[in-house]
């Protein structure tokens, strides 16, 4: 059985890794096996960080034998070490799983010995759970770099979702961070797995249900925000990620001078995630929502900069525009979308109506009519009501204001080492990563 | 004042419904008469399955509800009454009433008071059951069945069972609602529900505070300090339910 000093060690080397989430695979119960999938995801607890906990997320190992400098188990520092055996997690994961502690393992390791031995130990592990153990659960691996390709897809024949961290927005970042470890190692995996998913040679039905995602470090190195969304778009589009995550930097390494010294605000992340939600859900591309090569603004929300800039489209009607309209309005969901394209064809919708399917009116009235009415604020006014109230409480702030700017709101910060250049979505991946 | 006393049943509904349609009576309340307070002068009308009502003519409303309300409109009855609101009963006979009355199916004209209450009300009980079936705490006992308590604002204990039915496929165990005394009782493969006033007589296996202490110590460290964001916690997982969850107890 697993002590609690390696499971304390284990956990605390794994858990700067985002993704929690055990969404998107609805593997079905098997008759005297242990466990299903849920295709919403379940959350089984939240920790006073607000972050939900849904899998045992753990390493098999922290031995790491890179140092990459960002990273809380680089080979430089002194950390206490440890391992686990294949079995002494598939018992935690059964007997976890069997109070309801958890809704599967999120497997990950750092590379102990080499990319091939650390990807055997999780094959392992993965093919012991479901053949031994017979677990039936949710199962996410993440796929070590330079690894060999038939061990990759071997463990994804086991898995429900694998994942390849991008870990930096570009190719000049990484080899500055994470010198041993290369574009083409992280990329390679990924289009092979895609292709075996998607690809016209598919056979295996049930091939990594949940899919592939990935994730990146905001804020260790200068990208911009625009940078990464582009590079979001562009992974989203041709390796059919189902998500990115950010993780913003938190500062680890104080003695590396190309590192920040302090942590990236939080709300960063959130409009990157925003952003990230516009791409996916709401019919937004990468270019409409940022400026060439600037960063997201942090007192308003991406959807509502879109809005302000397009006034000309506004206010919609909600009896009669269009759904791909209606996801574009600020305060306005998919799900709102969604009642109001069906209520509608019922009767014809005023405010009152819209309160009471609960759609939240707040932004919204601002851009909307209900049978030609409009109880919204006209003009530059708007943005009082629109911005992020942390803002607010300065005064008024312009929205593209100068104080915002990098320079000063993430101060501490070193100069950036190389400065950046716009490059187009394509050029994201194949020039810089 | 005119009030319909039914059971809290679908079946109760659909009698309701039958009455309502052949006597032409549309009433102000559906209740089954537990915790009621009646107005002064109200009129009650006892609807019982030996009458004119009876399961037969029930099947004939529920055939018309399928057929103009498509076919999840049944279990949205029998899930909306599932729910801690008061006047569930008349909510669900309204909602019922208008889709035979409308010929078809109204759950998406969230614009109608009725509509909308009813669909909300159902999305509040299964939105709950959703949470339990990752809140609830489930503890090993010696001879093997795993046994949970919890006190949910809803009544979703059978909702619940069976998701842990598929989920623990040849796992005995059972759930307590401690708030109404209802248990479901699994042998793995099927399932009973019964009521119990009694707390159980339950002996822990061997591992099972070893395992509590791994899962606290897990819970404890995998949290990110420098990101520290209580309010946020508070609001996905809500005091209320920490009662019955180990981790979240102080040492």
């Amino acid at each position: 059985m697993l002590d609690e000093k390696r499971l304390t060690i284990l956990t605390n080397g794994a858990k700067y890794d985002v993704s929690c989430s055990s969404s998107g695979s609805d593997r079905k119960f098997k008759s005297g096996e242990l466990g299903n999938a849920c295709l919403s995801g379940i959350c089984h607890s939240f920790t006073p960080d607000g972050r939900c906990v849904s899998l045992l997320k753990i390493l098999m190992s922290n031995d790491c034998v890179y140092d990459c400098a960002y990273c809380v188990n680089r080979r430089s520092l002194c950390t206490p070490r440890a391992t686990a055996f294949p079995d002494e997690i598939c018992e935690l994961v059964m007997q976890f799983y069997k109070r309801n502690y958890i809704e599967g393992l999120f497997l990950s390791s750092a590379v102990v010995k080499s990319p091939d031995y650390t990807m055997e130990l999780l094959f392992e592990t993965v093919r012991k759970l479901r053949v031994i153990y017979r677990f039936n659960g949710y199962i996410h691996v993440k796929g070590i770099p330079f690894a060999d390709s038939l061990l990759v897809e071997r463990t994804a024949f086991y898995a429900d979702r694998m994942s390849f961290n991008i870990e930096l927005p570009s190719e000049k970042s990484l080899k500055l961070l994470a010198p041993q470890k290369e574009k083409n190692a992280i990329i390679a995996p990924m289009k092979m797995l895609a292709a075996e998913r998607y690809g016209e040679f598919r056979s295996k039905k049930n091939f990594l249900p949940a899919g592939q995602t990935s994730q990146m470090i905001i804020g260790a190195s200068p990208e911009s925000d625009a940078h990464i969304l582009r590079l979001t778009e562009y992974m989203y589009k041709n390796y059919r990620l189902k998500r990115i995550y950010y993780s913003s930097y938190i500062p680890t390494n104080p003695d590396n001078p190309y590192l920040p010294l302090n942590p990236v605000p939080k709300i960063r992340e959130h409009r990157l995630y925003q952003a990230d939600w516009l791409l996916r859900f709401y019919g937004f591309t990468a270019e409409e929502i940022t400026d060439n090569d600037g960063n997201l603004p942090l007192e308003y929300d991406p959807k509502s900069v879109w809005a302000l800039k397009h006034a000309d489209l506004f206010p919609v009607e909600i009896n009669s525009a269009s759904f791909a309209m209606l996801v574009r309005v600020p305060g306005i969901g998919v799900r709102s979308a969604m009642r109001i394209v069906a209520a509608r064809k019922y009767a014809k919708l005023g405010f009152d109506d819209l309160k009471r399917m609960r759609v939240a009116l707040k932004r919204a009235k601002h851009f909307i009519t209900c049978g030609g009415k409009f109880t919204g604020t006209e003009g530059e006014s708007v943005k009082d009501f629109l911005i992020e109230p942390q803002y607010a409480a300065n005064g008024q702030i312009s929205m593209f204001d100068e104080r915002f700017s990098r320079g000063q709101l993430y101060a501490g910060e070193r100069p950036s080492l190389y400065g950046y250049s716009p490059s187009p979505a394509i050029s994201a991946l194949t020039g810089e990563l | 004042m005119t009030i319909f006393v039914t059971e809290k049943t679908v079946n109760g509904i659909l009698r309701a419904l039958y009455y309502s349609f052949t006597e032409k009576i549309i009433p102000d309340d559906v209740t089954d008469g537990s915790n009621y307070q009646p107005e002064l002068g109200a009129r009650f009308i006892k609807i019982t399955a030996d009458g004119k009502a009876d399961e037969t003519n029930a099947a004939r409303v529920a055939d018309a509800l399928v057929k103009y309300g498509g076919a999840s409109v049944l279990t949205s009855i029998k899930v909306c009454l599932l729910s801690c609101k008061n006047n569930v009963m008349l909510l669900a006979f309204n909602f019922a009433y208008k889709t035979l009355s409308a010929r078809k199916n109204v759950c998406k004209n969230l614009s109608d008071p009725v509509v909308s209450e009813f669909v909300f009300t159902e999305r509040k009980v299964l939105a709950e059951r959703h949470l339990m079936t990752g809140f609830l705490r489930f503890k090993e006992s010696e001879n093997g069945v795993i046994y949970a308590r919890y006190s949910p604002d809803n009544d979703v204990t059978q909702l619940l069972a069976q998701h842990f039915l598929q989920r623990f496929s040849g796992l005995p165990f059972i759930i307590h609602d401690v708030k109404r005394g209802v248990i479901a009782v699994s042998d793995g493969f099927r399932l009973k529900f019964d009521r119990t006033d009694l707390a159980a007589n339950f002996r822990e296996s061997e591992n099972e505070t070893e395992f509590e202490k791994l899962w606290k110590k897990y819970y404890k460290e995998v949290n990110v300090k420098e990101r520290k964001n209580e309010k946020q916690q508070r609001g996905y997982m809500p005091l209320r339910y920490r009662k019955f969850m180990p981790e979240t107890y102080e040492d």
